[in-house]
Parts: structure tokens; sequence; C-alpha cells
């Protein structure tokens, strides 16, 4: 792997959550100023990092989206000029690893990288710790959605205090001042404001942008370049994609942990269908016990349809919710019995790829 | 002030014991209650309030280390209520809860960290972690199968005074076996029960949970049929199940390599 990224500079994008929406929100800026080579798909191990390094030799620009685990691997081997760390809050939690572990991991990673500059979001406490010491960084007040992993310093254990976004602790670690923060949508960098007017929804993915904008800007491509660029973009992976089934138009929205769903719940249209789809395989995570961490009590939708391979337990989770819906495990045969028009389908990693499957291109692609 | 048939709820710092989402069994508990007609009201008691003492019950979720080191801290420090979790109330303590309710932990270093003595358990590192579906026969008369997913590094050992809450049929458990040489799985006496089930195990085995209602009122919950509720035992109880067929179910076609 190595000898493939001699030469170039290279982009590691990292966290829990928006890995894949920020590389390719990163992508899409940086290739207004060279070809990119970028594992597109979301295959996100060290295989795929490889994959993607050899399928564009000459690109001048990379961006690996690399999972947390193997954030070590291939940093060690591409030496990249850049990794974004987005945020750190639990996920598969079966797989044996408490999100402090994770930041463990991450740290030990980037000790490993004397050159790198680190993008890293200064809302999340997690995030800071793990960071630690590293030489360079660029803090970027991106937002922390979701702090359920983090009431207790990451760090020592106590309680953290917090003030609006500003957090600290009584051991010293404390939320650093950032070199770039939102307005809104405008991201301001000292003097300079940039507008992230964006397709895609939600407040994360502007917070994913600005990330985005701050690294694409430490490998030389000017901010009002990058956030055009970006604004164009309309899905990531499926992500976002409007799919014509029959009569209906659905929006499919991926969330697999509570974090995501923090964040989905504010893009979901309260006024729409809503259909819930549910795995627990292996990449999905085991455990469903992460849907009580959900606050499905905040759905207002007329009309609600849990489904998946685990529709009995979030039917059981939408009861306890208060919410009356309809349980049918299969998706397509679940579509069947929500009305015709646009219908919002939310899906957890497997049954999100499942579904798309299923249903064919989305509408106005390539 | 609520009514005196009021069952006050204390969930017990969610904000530090909520890493494997154990906070639901609350909400089990006040609604099966309250679908009885009975008032239930969950007090959310985070590690920045003053902990009321006078809760029926009190639920204690799991956590990681260092959370679960500051809880033991915390509880101690609130001695009315150190006092009504050994004394007064019932509780429902979960993997970590269960495990700082006991004399004892032993962290992967070796120290000794003493416990609150609610319950006559002492824990210690395990080997490997145990992750993974479990299920067991619980002990105490009509609950039947518990089905729950632990995710612990302890090994739990009962003194003579506590009873498992049950025996293991597949899973890891407290990693230590009673008398007879059946593998045991959370702790019980006359008013605290511990397991290491997630799901939370309240959704999972409504059946634990109308048996914690019937000792807190005194009164035996009418029957109650909740949709998917069968449907989820199935998933996990089937024979299948008891199997590890449900990681391997294959409904709908998958792609070969999924990465995330």
């Amino acid at each position: 792997m190595s000898g493939l990224a001699v030469g170039r500079q290279i982009v590691v994008v990292s966290g829990t959550n928006g890995k894949t929406t920020t590389s390719h929100l990163l992508a899409a800026a940086l290739r207004t100023s060279g070809p990119v080579a970028h594992n597109a798909t979301g295959s996100n191990m060290a295989d795929g990092a490889v994959a993607a390094l050899a399928a564009a030799r000459d690109a001048e620009y990379a961006v690996l989206e690399v999972d947390e685990w193997h954030l070590a691997a291939v940093a060690r081997a591409v030496q990249p000029a850049v990794v974004v760390l987005l945020n750190l809050t639990r996920d598969q939690l079966d797989r044996g690893t408490e999100v402090r572990a994770v930041a463990a991991a991450v740290g030990a990673a980037l000790t490993g990288l004397p050159r790198t500059l680190v993008v890293a979001n200064a809302d999340d406490p997690m995030v800071v710790w793990a960071v630690g010491d590293a030489p360079r960084v660029c803090w970027v007040a991106a937002g922390a959605g979701w702090l359920g992993d983090t009431a207790t310093c990451p760090r020592c254990g106590s309680m953290l205090h917090t003030d609006g976004p500003v957090w600290s602790c009584g051991c010293g670690l404390a939320r650093p001042e950032p070199d770039w923060w939102l307005d809104g949508d405008l991201l301001h960098a000292g003097q300079e404001v940039t507008r992230l007017a964006l397709r895609l929804p939600g407040r994360c993915n502007i917070g994913n942008a600005a990330q985005a904008v701050a690294a694409a800007a430490a490998v030389g491509v000017q901010p009002e370049q990058a956030a055009v660029a970006m604004g164009e973009l309309a899905t990531v992976a499926g992500r976002f994609a409007v799919i014509g089934h029959g009569r209906q138009e659905l929006r499919m929205l991926l969330a697999k942990n509570p974090a995501g769903w923090a964040e989905t719940l504010t893009v979901i249209d309260p006024a729409r269908p809503v259909l819930i789809v549910i795995n627990a395989r292996e990449a999905d995570g085991r455990d469903t016990s992460w849907l009580w961490d959900v606050p499905f009590e905040k759905l207002t939708c007329p009309v609600i349809g849990a489904s998946g391979e685990r529709a009995a337990d979030l039917g059981v989770r939408l009861s306890y919710a208060g919410l009356d819906h309809h349980t049918e495990p299969d998706p397509v045969a679940a579509l069947a019995l929500l009305p015709p028009g646009s219908i919002d389908v939310v899906a957890n990693y497997t049954a999100f790829h499942q579904l798309l499957r299923r249903l064919g291109p989305p509408v106005g692609s390539p | 002030m609520t009514g005196a048939s009021t069952i006050r709820i204390g969930l017990l710092l969610p904000d530090v014991l909520g890493t494997y989402s154990d906070a639901g069994n609350a909400v089990v508990l006040a609604a099966r209650a309250g679908w009885r007609g009975i008032p239930a009201e969950i007090l959310t008691i985070t590690a920045d309030t003053t902990p009321p003492a006078g809760c029926e019950v009190y639920l204690l979720g799991g956590g990681e280390d260092t959370a679960q080191l500051f809880a033991v801290d915390w509880l101690r420090r609130h001695r009315d209520l150190h006092h009504a979790l050994d004394a007064g109330a019932r509780v429902l303590a979960v993997c970590a809860g269960l495990q700082i309710l006991g004399h004892t932990m032993r962290d992967r270093n070796g120290r000794h960290h003493p416990g609150l003595g609610v319950l006559d358990v002492t824990t210690a590192p395990g080997r490997r972690r145990a992750v993974g579906e479990i299920t067991t026969t619980c002990v105490i008369p009509g609950v039947g199968q518990l089905t729950g997913f632990e995710n612990h590094h302890g090994i739990t050992t009962l003194g003579p005074g506590t009873a498992p809450l049950g025996t293991v049929i597949t899973g890891t458990g407290n990693g230590t076996r009673d008398h007879t040489g059946r593998p045991t799985e959370g702790a019980l006496n006359d008013r605290v029960i511990g397991t290491y089930l997630h799901g939370p195990v309240l959704a999972r085995n409504p059946a634990l949970a109308d048996h914690l209602l019937t000792a807190i009122t005194g009164t035996a919950m009418p029957p109650l049929e909740l949709p998917d509720q069968a449907a989820l035992r199935r998933t996990y109880l089937s024979p299948r199940a008891a199997h590890g067929g449900i990681h391997h179910r294959r409904r709908i076609p998958t792609s070969p390599t999924l990465h995330n």
C-alpha cells in the first residue's frame, strides 16, 4: 500500500458517523483541483484503501474513508497529509469495543504520524481526548448532536462541566479554541467566511462539510471553491437518494446508531409516512438494545412501518413509545402496506444496502 | 407530590451507566404499570442532582470501567440512597450495576475496588469478554425463560446467601456454577435482582417486568398482550435461535462482503 501512496496528497477520514458522506464531500472539493482516488463505496478497511489507490494511479489526491479500528494500519502505510476525525460515539458495542477503547486506538494511531495534520472536531470530548498530544491539529467546531457517551470525562471519569458548546473537566481536558467554527451555514476561519449551501439535508452534514472544507484547505483547495463543489452533491452512496417505487417516491436515509438517529429525526418529514428497517447482522451490531437510546417518542409521522430482520424488536420499542405501527419483516412487502406518495425510509447498515439492491437505481442516477 | 399509589421508578445515573441502553427498563416498567391503571413516574437521577431516597424501585444499568468507579463513589456519597438500596427499595441492576452492588470488583490490573455491599457477590475479570445472545431459565416461579444480550468481562461469584437469577441455557452469564454444577446468571435476594442481560432485559422479558410490578404493588398483574412481543420472544427463544440460528437467517439475499 505504501508504494501506491508515494507522491500523492492523501486525506484519511475516520470517526463513528459521517465517514462516507464527508469523504464524498471532500472528494468533490478536491476534484476541482485534480483527479482524486477515492474508496467511494464505503469499503473502509485496508483492502478498500489499496483498491482505491490502485484504481487511480495517476490521481494527485486520494480520499480514503477508514474504519476507526483500521486507522493505525492504513495511516502508517500511506502517511496521509491530513487525517479528518469526525466524532466517536457508541456503535456496534457487541464487537467488544466500548467507545473509550476505540478512542484509545485512534489516539495511538495519531501519535505515529508526526507530519500529518489532524482536522478534528473540537465539540466532541471523545475526539479531543483521542487526539491528545498529536503535534499538528486543526480544530473545527463541527457540532456534537449526541453526547450520550460523554457525560463523564473520557480521560479521568469525572463529570464534565458544560456551558453551551464549551465543555471542560477538572483534570484539564477541555474544548480547544476552534480554528474553524459555524454560525448556521456560515463557516468562519479567522476573518474569512464561507457559506456552506448544501443539497444534503441535516445539521450534521453542515458539520461534516465544515471539516471537509478545513481538510481541503490544508491540501491547497480554497474554501469557496470547495464549498461550491460540495453544494452540488445530492446523494452519497445511496444515502438521501430518491427512488421511484410504483406510485411511491422513497427518500432513502441511513441511520445505524443513536447518534445517527438523533440527526435523522431532525431530517424525517413529519408529514410523510415513514418506514424503519432494522437488521442485526455483524456489520450492524448483533445487539438491538441501541433502539432504546433512540427517542422514537418524537416521531409524529402519520403512518409508521416497522420492518427488517429485527422488525419485532423495533415493533416492541415503538409500542412502548406509544406509537401505532404495522410490522412486516420484508421491507418491500411493508412498502406495499404504505400509501402512495413521498415516504421517508430509514434503515440501518445492511438493511439499507439490501433494500437499495432490491429497489434498483435511484431517480435520475447515471 | 405524587399520590400515595404512584410507583416512583428511580432511574439511577443514566448519564454515567447508560452505555448499553438499559434505561429502557424504566420505560417498560412505567408503561406496563400505566396500562394496568397504576400510575407510575420515572425519576431520572443524573449525577448532577441530589437523588430522592423514597422510590419504590431503583434501576441501574451497564457502563464502562471508569464510569463504574465513578458510580460507586457517587452512590456511597448519597447515604440516604445507599440506605434505600441496602434496606428499603426494590432494585434491578444490570451488568456494571450488578457488579457495583457487590462486595468487591477486581480490575484487570489486579486492584480491588470496594462495591456497595448490597448484594453478596464479588466480581473479577474473566479471560475473555462474553459477548452475544444469552438465554437462561429464571429461578423466579412463573417467569420462564429469559433472553438477553450479554457484553461483559466480569466473572461473578455468588455468596452463600444469594441465589442466581437463572441457570444458563446458552451463553456465558456469571462464568461460575452453582453447587450442582449448573452455570449461573445474575443474582437474586429478597429485594434485589442483578443480571448481565441487556436488551433491555425487561423489554425482552415482560414476565420479569410484571414480577417486579407485582412485588412492588403486592397485587398480581393481569395479562397484557403487546404487538410484536411474541414474535420477539420467538426470535430469541426458538430452538433454532438457541443454537445460534438467528445469526444465519437468509430471508433476503445479501452481498458477500459488507464493510462498515
